[in-house]
């Protein structure tokens, strides 16, 4: 009853309140602390009416019309039109169904209202459903005005249109662009700080909106108009332009060069890329020393900053150069933590490319981050040291004694520790001699004294020496016996140390065989051993890829485009790294640029290579489409099913393509089948039922096909390879695929058709009896088809139905590479019509997917994919008099 | 109006700071300093170039010291005490907390050691202290009617500023000696972006480029941790202030995270009693000082004990912070003599020395022998460190605050001459901003601002209130403009107060009647045997109708009227509009026709129409 009674008092009060509102003699006062009673009541009436009796839409109504008189009236109008827009505002976000506000009044209210209106006006612009038109209008415009807080929120205002995506009238972003710009020249600090980040966004969707050619020269642009402002005074503007290089993310290199030295470097004098976007252009020498700049700054937050950005630059390009590396270094020595993580973090990644050479200078730095108190420090620095190489014993034994210190120091990152030492030690595997010694003085010295403590040492040492074996054979026969025994003590600790490498079993399998070997001092090597299948492939990587690495190298002085198509191959494993770590937007962002390396490419190097590049590109950008929907699994909608469903198909269809239509693979073959294998794993994971067992039988044949050719090339299979097998029964571990670096054989080849019907057109149709067959003539080029292939005609119409024709072998296998011949194929399904075409277009069996799946009665009996655009070849009816005659 | 900057000190040269300048009348001394390489009466500025009667009471308003350098603030007490000025003297707090060790120190040197005629005494230290009125960061200090000063971080050494100036609408800067890059205890200088008239730079490395100030961290810290690793003695002869505290944060930084236990020592008493200082003015610091101060005061050196002179002789490793810098006197040089012979030690030279000075032999080339004032020789075996630890900015940095504040003309002072030159064309060619050089006893001219204050309309006003945008479309790009202050026009009347007034008043306020441009033009129109004018005007207006799209035609009698546009049969014989055409064809008659500018090409279009009918 209580409740009722005071739903009768507020609507009573909210019908007086409405006609108060409606009233044209009510007072501005008055109005005005109606409005402001109603701001405060909202939240609590809406909820509290949204089942009974909603009353909100008509206080909308009322209040928009009240708005829309104060329109046409003058004085002192802007503080309530503000304040009746606070009312709608929260008014339409409680209750969708209210009507919108009209762009116009809502401009219209804005221009007349006092500043501090205005100012609330601008800044919760976006709470009403404006459309993005009249929000660049009225933001773009109060770019002009006088007061600098006006200012500020008018580019902020623009920031966020452009962040709303869907705004890309070239002009109107020039625009944009170039009043940001203006406004980086500001009096005022915060206008300029948004300014900044106005420029960015602005010059993000510019250099987008810019064709290929020009878009280099446009981001360098945008990016030395960033930079002349690095100098400001103010910390924020400072914080941002360096978040902005951040979302800008990439430059030439001669500039990032120059952003590395204060000393206005040769290249860069003179060089004026064109900025016809903003008035006036940027010398590169603005670009003179930024980042040292960034990072010997008095602010951290700057700092912070500076260093994130150069990540993301380094992200963007292979070759960042080895100064970026010692700079970086230098920020190891900083004195806040956040500053500290990103740099590691940022050298990380660049371990991670391979370019990272710690030098003895920076080593107590390094050091240092080891045994740091924060938690993210110590780990982010093991995960490079996981990666290092070091040059000489006085490091490696620094690293190590380093490792124990902090072993000692934070006994709960002892598993992480260990695996640190496990890489560590295959690393550096030549100097095992030295740890042994230092690993039997030790045990000398603790004799008799054990200590939890002393046996965690011993089991870092323990780590260190047996890994050696996996990287280096000979190093066993140094290894003393005992070394294996005790670690099989430690059983338990190591494999929780190894878990994501290895499991237990394998573990125990290798420290057993490493025991018998090492016992019979390293003579006996038994090749029926079940382990040495398991773990010779890493020795044998080293011995006997060496040959062809040799070549390699041969090769690619030979031909220096093979090193860019090998760099390009890098800069794809790491954007599918990117996309596994959920940054997917800049792996799509670097395969892109992947993608257009590769069309600078094409000049020089085969087209067998180049096609395969691309399509390999390709591959991984559709996997890394599908990705993401594997990693959030829990709820997915049928419409991204479907999608997934269709991208899934798009993925094995490539993949066919790939391993149909080249010969001369050789390192790319083990790849190629791991995608086969990750493809397939995705659809277990994933998808009905239906598929399982088929699906199964492909996974299994395909493992078995990849054991087999690494067992006969003798090559190291891949951690996911070994993983998949392992799991096999129960499965869904697809996560730690990652392509390996491979190097692109020389003689790769493309096996590609040409297909056409002469003198065929919709103008010139070839003439069929209805019901009876059709010939269509053929004249068939045939490019680098290998022997064992079987070429089909697969001839269908618009409504899916085909047909399909073997190509008689003897027709082109000849000697040479390229064939021509006509052939004549007979179409039967000629339907009643007067008109109607057919698609005609040239396939290969893929004999190796073995997965029967024939639907024709004649036909393949393996899938097919295409090796040329479907020809459309027109057919009409033959006239009578034809006939006749 | 103008500014006129006289330099009495520090023109093309380093040494005996002085700037006067003139702003519209107010004369303003920036900076009182000696030059610490002269011993004769060119040691202090020429003060008598400012009044010859010594009356700098009524010629001065106000002195202004940037930082409690010799060189900057040496000859201030002279000034006050001994040449008589009495006017209001500013320095920022710590300026004025450390000035007064730092002359007097250098009192005791002059006087007590070399034995050289008192210049000052202490008295007139006191005094002249007394004069002093602390300003604080962003203070904006009134100091007459007309003259208003705000200080800025300069960052150079504790309580550094650069200053700002404005009388009028006229407005400088004054640099003083400045930092661009953050030390570990001073920030970055730091500066609004204002409209000045004037900047006054100094200019001390005007040509060099320094690199990433790290690496140059970390050759000083391995130098002097390899020194003591080795069992030698590292001596570090600074000046009492700035350079040894930033050092020494350095070393205690680095022997706390290498966990050295080799004693750090400083040697002199005043060196001790700043450090204090520094304690207190931790708001003058770094951020990062700042920040650490709230758990642990930094210049609470952990591993810094006072230093014995018992102690030279002592055996083991040790680091030595001693004064006076450059090796020029002192202790430092004494114990420079003990340690030089043995090649286990190391000197590590911080900055800049004067020619002529031990230091400067040091870094000039390497000898093994150095002869001493005195004339005694001293066997160089030790090793010899360079640290270029400057607390003054480089090349790039007075560039870039050149380039942030972008005034209307540039001054250079405090440096060498050559480099200031080529400094100067670089501002020159790449600002483009006017850059002057002056040396000593030179004055430069500059234009200053001038604002003429002006009444503004009601309307005009009102019309400013509400923003009135435009947009145009230019070649590639959409571009703003705001037309609210474009709309108004400037009147100034004789012996009447300037005023603005919207261009709708501006007849108003002129007395003048409007004005419009029209255009006329007595068109001939063929007749073909319809005599009657009405039927002509409507055969016209059809043909119009036809030519042009836009506008209703409306007749009345023998006129036409089409927007502003309007035609009349002419009957005159010979009408002034008629040009060019004889009228002698008697089929041929004659339009007037009146149109405005804004109907420009409407009008002739329909000209054209007109004319095809001929």
């Amino acid at each position: 009853m209580e409740e009722d009674d005071s739903v009768s008092l507020t609507l009573h009060t909210l019908a007086s309140i409405r006609s108060l509102i409606i009233n044209a003699d009510t007072p501005f006062s008055a109005i005005s602390s109606v409005l402001d009673f109603l701001t405060g009541l909202l939240p609590e009436t809406t909820r509290r009416f949204s089942t009974t009796n909603d009353l909100t839409p008509q206080i909308f109504e009322s209040i928009l019309s009240n708005l829309l008189r104060l329109q046409t009236s003058t004085d002192s109008r802007g503080r309530v039109a503000a304040e009746s827009l606070a009312v709608l505002a929260s008014l339409s976000e409680r209750n969708p169904t209210a009507a919108a506000i009209d762009g116009e009044v809502f401009a219209s209210i804005c221009i007349g209202a006092d500043v501090s209106s205005r100012m609330w006006m601008l800044r919760n612009a976006e709470r009403f459903d404006l459309p993005s038109s009249v929000l660049f209008t009225l933001f773009f415009g109060f770019t002009k005005d006088p007061y600098p807080l006006i200012r500020k929120l008018a580019l902020d205002g623009l920031v966020y249109v452009c962040e709303a995506g869907g705004f890309d009238h070239a002009r109107a972003v020039q625009g944009c662009y170039a009043r940001a710009v203006e406004l980086m020249g500001d009096a005022e600090d915060s206008v300029r700080s948004s300014a900044v980040r106005a420029v960015s966004v602005w010059g993000k969707v510019l250099i987008a909106s810019k064709e290929e050619t020009n878009r280099r020269e446009c981001a360098d642009a945008v990016f030395l108009q960033l930079c002349s402002v690095v100098r400001d005074m103010s910390v924020d503007v400072r914080v941002e332009v360096f978040k902005a290089f951040g979302v800008i993310g990439t430059a030439s290199e001669s500039i990032i060069l120059q952003t590395l030295s204060k000393k206005v470097l040769r290249a860069g004098k003179g060089k004026k890329p064109q900025d016809r976007l903003s008035n006036g252009s940027v010398d590169a020498a603005a670009a003179a020393g930024v980042f040292i700049h960034g990072f010997e700054d008095e602010f951290y937050e700057v700092r912070e900053a500076a260093v994130d950005s150069f990540h993301s630059l380094s992200v963007n390009s292979i070759e960042f150069p080895d100064e970026a590396v010692c700079l970086l270094m230098d920020m190891l020595y900083d004195d806040y933590m956040v500053v500290r993580l990103k740099a590691l973090e940022a050298l990380h990644h660049i371990a991670d490319m391979g370019n990272l050479k710690i030098q003895e200078t920076y080593m107590p730095a390094f050091l240092d981050a080891i045994v740091d108190t924060s938690e993210n420090i110590r780990l982010t620095a093991r995960n490079i040291l996981k990666l290092a190489k070091l040059p000489d014993l006085k490091l490696v034994n620094k690293g190590v004694d380093c490792l124990l210190k902090s072993l000692e120091m934070y006994p709960e990152d002892e598993p992480d520790i260990l695996s640190t030492l496990f890489l560590f030690g295959q690393n550096h595997s030549n100097f095992v001699v030295n740890i042994i010694k230092r690993f039997r003085e030790k045990l000398e010295t603790d004799s008799g004294n054990k200590s939890e403590f002393n046996s965690r040492q011993v089991s870092a040492f323990l780590m260190f020496i047996i890994s050696a074996p996996l990287s280096n054979k000979q190093s066993i026969t140094s290894i003393p016996p005992l070394a294996f025994s005790y670690s099989l003590a430690m059983l338990g600790k190591f494999s929780c140390g190894l878990h994501d490498m290895m499991d237990q079993d394998t573990l125990l399998a290798y420290l057993a065989h490493c025991t018998t070997l090492s016992a019979s001092s390293g003579k006996e090597f038994s090749k029926a051993d079940m382990f040495l299948n398991a773990y010779r492939r890493s020795t044998a990587y080293h011995s006997e890829t060496l040959k062809p690495m040799g070549s390699i190298a041969e090769l690619e002085i030979k031909n220096p485009a093979l090193k860019s198509v090998n760099h390009i191959l890098l800069k794809v494993k790491a954007a599918w790294l990117l996309s596994q770590s959920e940054c997917s937007k800049e792996a799509f962002r670097a395969l892109r640029a992947c993608k257009q390396e590769l069309a600078t490419l094409t000049s020089s190097i085969s087209n067998g290579a180049s096609e395969f590049m691309c399509q390999y590109v390709h591959l991984i950008e559709l996997l890394a489409q599908v990705w993401p929907h594997f990693e959030n699994s829990r709820h997915t909608s049928t419409c991204r099913s479907v999608e997934l469903e269709l991208l899934m198909e798009e993925v094995e269809i490539k993949l066919m393509e790939i391993r149909c239509r080249f010969t001369g693979l050789s390192t790319e073959v083990p790849l190629l089948m791991e995608l086969v294998i990750l493809s397939c794993l995705l659809r277990l994971h994933k998808f009905e039922i239906c598929c399982r067992l088929s699906c199964k039988k492909k996974l299994s044949s395909t493992v078995s096909q990849l054991e087999l050719h690494h067992e006969q090339q003798c090559t190291k299979p891949s951690d996911f390879l070994t993983e998949t097998k392992s799991h096999c029964k129960r499965l869904g571990k697809f996560n730690c695929f990652s392509p390996e670096q491979f190097t692109l054989s020389g003689n790769l080849q493309c096996v590609s058709a040409e297909l056409e019907v002469p003198g065929n057109g919709p103008y010139n149709p070839v003439s069929f009896v209805a019901g009876l067959p059709v010939a269509i003539p053929c004249e068939i080029k045939l490019l680098n088809v290998p022997r064992d292939a079987r070429l089909w005609l697969r001839i269908s119409r618009s409504d899916d139905t085909c047909q399909f024709v073997y190509l008689d072998p003897n027709l082109y296998n000849g000697g040479e590479t390229e064939k021509r011949f006509m052939f004549t194929a007979v179409a039967c399904m000629t339907p009643r019509a007067v008109v109607f075409t057919l698609q005609v277009s040239i396939g290969i069996e893929c004999l190796f997917e073995d997965v029967c799946c024939r639907k024709h009665r004649y036909g393949p009996k393996h899938p097919v994919t295409y090796l040329c655009k479907e020809r459309e070849v027109h057919f009409s009816l033959v006239s009578r008099t034809e006939a006749v005659l | 109006m103008a500014i006129d900057c006289l330099v009495l000190g520090a023109g093309q040269e380093i040494g005996k700071s002085c700037v006067v300048v003139t702003i519209n009348g107010k004369k303003i001394m920036f900076d009182c300093g000696m030059h610490m390489g002269c011993d004769d009466h060119n040691r202090y500025p020429d003060f008598s170039i400012l009044s010859k009667s010594g009356d700098f009471d009524n010629t001065i308003s106000c002195v202004i010291i940037t930082h409690f350098h010799m060189d900057h603030v040496g000859a201030l007490p002279y000034f006050t005490e001994v040449c008589g000025y009495n006017g209001p003297v500013y320095m920022s707090y710590p300026t004025k907390a450390l000035s007064p060790l730092m002359l007097e120190d250098y009192r005791r040197i002059m006087v007590d050691r070399r034995g050289e005629e008192e210049l000052f005494t202490s008295a007139h230290i006191t005094n002249c202290m007394n004069k002093v009125i602390p300003l604080d960061l962003k203070q904006t200090i009134q100091v007459d009617q007309d003259l208003q000063i705000r200080a800025y971080y300069a960052g150079h050494v504790l309580g550094a500023v650069m200053v700002y100036a404005k009388v009028g609408d006229a407005a400088i800067v004054y640099t003083g000696d400045y930092n661009m890059t953050t030390d570990r205890h001073l920030g970055a200088a730091k500066i609004d972006r204002l409209q000045l008239d004037l900047l006054i730079s100094e200019s001390t490395y005007a040509t060099t480029t320094r690199g990433s100030k790290y690496p140059r961290e970390r050759e000083f810290l391995q130098a002097v941790h390899k020194c003591v690793a080795g069992g030698g003695k590292a001596l570090i002869p600074s000046f009492a202030l700035g350079r040894a505290q930033e050092l020494c944060m350095l070393l205690d930084d680095y022997w706390e995270r290498m966990n050295i236990k080799v004693p750090i020592y400083f040697s002199s008493g005043l060196t001790i009693q700043a450090n204090m200082y520094y304690k207190m003015l931790i708001s003058w610091t770094s951020q990062n000082v700042k920040e650490k101060h709230v758990t642990h005061n930094p210049f609470d050196f952990k591993n810094v004990k006072d230093f014995d002179r018992s102690l030279i002789h002592a055996p083991g490793p040790c680091v030595l912070f001693a004064t006076p810098g450059m090796l020029c006197a002192g202790f430092s040089l004494e114990v420079f003599k003990h340690w030089a012979p043995s090649p286990l030690n190391l000197v590590a030279l911080p900055g800049y020395s004067v020619a002529g000075t031990v230091g400067h032999k040091l870094m000039s080339g390497k000898p093994t022998t150095v002869d001493l004032y005195n004339g005694t020789k001293v066997d160089v075996r030790c090793k010899i460190h360079q640290v270029a630890f400057s607390p003054h900015t480089d090349a790039k940095g007075i560039m870039d605050l050149t380039k942030f504040l972008s005034p209307k003309n540039v001054v250079l002072v405090h440096g060498e001459k050559p480099s200031m030159m080529s400094l100067k064309d670089k501002i020159t060619s790449e600002l483009d901003i006017p850059c002057f050089v002056p040396a000593n006893g030179e004055t430069v001219s500059v234009a200053s601002t001038a604002f003429v204050k002006a009444n503004a309309s009601d309307m005009f006003l009102k019309s400013c209130s509400s923003p009135n945008f435009s947009f145009s479309n230019s070649s590639s790009q959409i571009r703003v403009t705001d037309h609210r202050t474009a709309d108004g026009v400037l009147v100034i009347e004789k012996s009447k107060k300037a005023k603005i007034v919207h261009q709708d008043e501006v007849s108003e306020v002129l007395h003048e009647k409007d004005h419009a441009v029209s255009l006329t033009y007595c068109c001939p129109v063929k007749v073909k045997g319809e005599p009657d004018d009405v039927g002509l005007i409507k055969h016209l207006s059809e043909k119009i109708s036809e030519a042009v799209s836009c506008g209703e035609i409306h007749e009345s009698g023998d006129c036409l009227h089409v927007g502003s546009f309007k035609g009349s049969l002419c009957l005159k014989e010979e009408c002034v509009h008629r040009r060019g055409i004889s009228s002698s064809c008697s089929e041929v008659k004659f339009l007037c026709c009146n149109w405005s500018a804004t109907d420009l090409e409407l009008g002739w279009k329909i000209i054209n129409a007109m004319k095809q009918n001929l």
